[in-house]
């Protein structure tokens, strides 16, 4: 018994913390199931202020989970984020890890 | 955890639809096939004009097809984008789309060649055409979680059904099919476009 909580406080230790937030979560979640998206469709899901959601995919951007390009379509900019391949990979992985956890702790 | 995957890949499937813009696009082509059957049925068999007809089947209805993609996009780049936020759609592997269009392919083909070896199943090309369009509906429901999908299949179906048992010929019979179809699906996108305007407010300028 005490193994297994444990493996379960290691496996908790190993998951990704910058996915693991529940705002990135969701900004991940979005972006994995589409092959990309703009800030007001991203805004409108997650429920998130613009500043916080900029915050949040700045992190994203950073460690290289999310490319962020600014556009135009006609005069109307548009800001369009896209899950790179790291990201997608690192999302897999972070879902492999909770399902882990979800079969050790049932 | 599968919840927050499986529920933004639903979201975003809906999304798709959230305009009623599709509906209304599949509309056009369902009234331009009905009256294309309609004015079949109109001209005499030696006419010109309905051989013309008969020979640019493929180019109208691909043609109507084209341009009510082209407008769908249009509209959403307008509307919808600027209301809601835009997305783009992962594309399938190209083994499923060759797949979807082979199917398609002899589906078409499979049902042509009944019709023409078995004249008597003629009287039944309404109902099976109802239950191509229903099931694609009914598919396009699973896909995306949303119950209009499967009324409209069932209109399909009982639009099929109705004409086929009417006493009406094919020909004649095809074109009701399809204009009621386009009336469905005007009244299902329309009142999806009402209701997305009505929840949603104008364009939401960037910072």
């Amino acid at each position: 018994m005490e193994n297994e909580w444990k493996d379960l406080a290691r496996n908790l230790s190993e998951v990704d913390r910058l996915i693991h937030e529940p705002a990135r979560l969701t900004i991940v979640a979005i972006l994995s199931a589409v092959e990309s998206a703009d800030f007001l469709y991203l805004q409108r899901e997650t429920g998130l202020t613009k500043g916080n959601l900029s915050s949040h995919l700045a992190r994203l951007e950073e460690a290289g989970y999310v490319t962020i390009e600014k556009t135009y379509q006609g005069k109307t900019p548009l800001t369009i984020c896209h899950l790179t391949a790291l990201g997608r990979q690192a999302f897999s992985e972070y879902r492999a890890s909770m399902k882990r956890m979800m079969d050790q702790t049932n | 955890m599968s919840d927050n995957y499986d529920n933004a890949a639903l979201r975003a499937r809906q999304y798709w639809y959230t305009d009623g813009f599709n509906e209304m696009a599949f509309g056009t082509i369902c009234g331009v096939l009905g009256l294309y059957f309609l004015t079949q049925t109109l001209l005499s068999g030696d006419s010109l004009l309905r051989t013309l007809l008969e020979a640019g089947f493929i180019v109208i209805v691909g043609g109507t097809g084209l341009l009510a993609g082209t407008a769908v996009n249009k509209l959403k780049q307008r509307l919808t984008y600027p209301r809601t936020g835009y997305v783009a759609y992962r594309k399938g592997p190209k083994s499923r789309r060759l797949l979807m269009v082979g199917l398609t392919a002899a589906v078409s083909g499979g049902l042509a060649a009944v019709f023409a070896i078995l004249p008597v199943w003629q009287a039944w090309m309404p109902l099976a055409s109802a239950g191509i369009i229903g099931a694609a509906w009914v598919f396009v429901g699973i896909q995306s979680g949303l119950a209009r999908f499967f009324v409209l299949a069932m209109v399909s179906l009982l639009a099929g059904a109705g004409l086929a048992f009417s006493g009406l010929e094919n020909i004649p019979a095809l074109g009701v099919y399809y204009l009621l179809m386009a009336v469905a699906l005007f009244v299902s996108g329309g009142v999806t476009l009402y209701r997305y305007l009505h929840a949603t407010t104008g364009p939401q300028p960037e910072e």
